[in-house]
């Protein structure tokens, strides 16, 4: 009976040994033994990214900055309403000259306040929160070939303009041209707030291969003034 | 009695203090190799911001360059778009109006016309044929066109007929 009694506490002791000690101290072994290896696979692949992507250089930082001073000369910064008015005359003189130029004829160049031109800005800039657009709508009658010319030749002035709308109607003496364009701007007057989305600088997404490699390897194919052909229809709006 | 009791007392003893020791030490062992893995992550993953600015400076010259350029793109794929509208000639078929709005990479069209026909059967061939034209550009990347509608509508079979038309589409910028 006493023998039974001793074995019975042996029993006892080391199943409590087994489930208050030994198990736990397994399960704990486990966890840092399973969390090691994820770090060591977390590890592997952040090196192997690494191993791909290379370091700004010199001719990147060429590149980068001349970007950047060509995207100063072509928007204006705007510390005041009076720089606002001068950018207006701005905006508007260059493309009168233009039509002049072209002599397309009376040209009626009138700023745009509707709110959802305004909001619309198409284009935008990484880290640009206080970006905004003058818009400008234009009206003028001219032929085809004119309209078309100016039209393409409006985007090569000093500022950057961007077309936003076009609509062509026939009239009277030629095809009536209504134009809606967007010219660029810091504001620098107020607080604009327009964050990008996350993830994403300007219209690129920050996690493309591209980026892994130097620029002047992907370097982009620059937009060219080009002249339009000079054929054109007489008959689409009679 | 007793002291084979206390001879496997001491025995049992001995051997748990033993796979405490071997446990305490693959414990301290794990928790050293966890703890090292953890700092090797911290010091990767700090010199990946560095990678991070980096990236976003590239984005940037991308970004940049694509704003800059955009505009003057635009301008000719829309103008020279009209100009091959117009190159097709059209008998009995003139547009009413062009509206084009541009988007990134592309833009969108709606061209409003009418064709002069004495019926619909005569009016549908021209209407495709001068939408075919359209989808023969290189850069269209979607076109649709509506069913001509009667404009004018004179009861004798003999005169003709100004049937109404819409094509709408999205061009890719060149």
């Amino acid at each position: 009976m006493k023998k039974l009694s001793y074995f019975l506490y042996f029993i006892i002791i080391i199943s409590l040994f087994l489930i208050l000690y030994v198990f736990p101290s397994m399960k704990t072994i486990n966890k840092f033994k399973r969390e090691t290896k994820d770090y060591k696979l977390k590890i592997e692949d952040i090196k192997k990214k690494r191993s791909l992507f290379t370091e700004l250089d010199k001719r990147e930082f060429f590149h980068i900055s001349r970007i950047k001073k060509e995207i100063r000369k072509k928007v204006p910064v705007i510390r005041d309403s009076n720089s606002l008015i001068q950018l207006k005359k701005e905006t508007s003189t260059p493309m009168k000259k233009l039509a002049g130029k072209m002599k397309i004829g009376e040209i009626r160049i009138t700023p745009v306040n509707d709110k959802k031109v305004k909001r619309n800005t198409i284009l935008t800039l990484p880290g640009a929160e206080d970006l905004r657009t003058l818009n400008c709508s234009l009206f003028f009658l001219s032929s085809l070939k004119k309209g078309l010319t100016f039209i393409n030749k409006l985007s090569w002035l000093e500022k950057n303009i961007l077309i936003y709308q076009i609509k062509i109607t026939p009239g009277n003496n030629g095809l009536l041209f209504s134009i809606i364009t967007k010219c660029f701007y810091f504001d620098n007057t107020r607080k604009w707030k327009v964050k990008n989305r996350e993830g994403r600088e300007g219209l690129i997404d920050l996690n493309s291969p591209i980026l892994e490699k130097k620029i002047y390897y992907n370097l982009p194919e620059r937009a060219v003034k080009e002249n339009l052909p000079k054929i054109y229809g007489k008959r689409l709006f009679r | 009695m007793l002291k084979t009791f206390l001879k496997t007392f001491l025995f049992t003893s001995l051997a748990l203090i033993a796979v405490v020791i071997i446990l305490e030490g693959s414990k301290s062992t794990h928790s050293n190799a966890l703890k090292r893995q953890k700092v090797e992550h911290t010091v990767i993953t700090e010199k990946i911001s560095t990678q991070k600015k980096v990236r976003k400076e590239r984005a940037g010259f991308f970004s940049r360059t694509f704003f800059i350029d955009y505009p003057i793109r635009l301008s000719y794929s829309i103008s020279n778009f009209i100009r091959k509208l117009s190159l097709k000639p059209t008998p009995s078929l003139k547009l009413t109006e062009i509206n084009i709005s541009p988007d990134i990479e592309k833009f969108s069209f709606l061209i409003e016309g009418s064709i002069r026909s004495f019926n619909i059967k005569g009016a549908l061939p021209k209407l495709l044929n001068f939408y075919s034209y359209i989808d023969s550009f290189e850069n269209i990347l979607y076109l649709s066109h509506s069913e001509p509608e009667v404009v004018k509508n004179n009861n004798s079979e003999r005169m003709q007929k100004d049937f109404r038309f819409t094509i709408s589409g999205e061009v890719e910028t060149e």
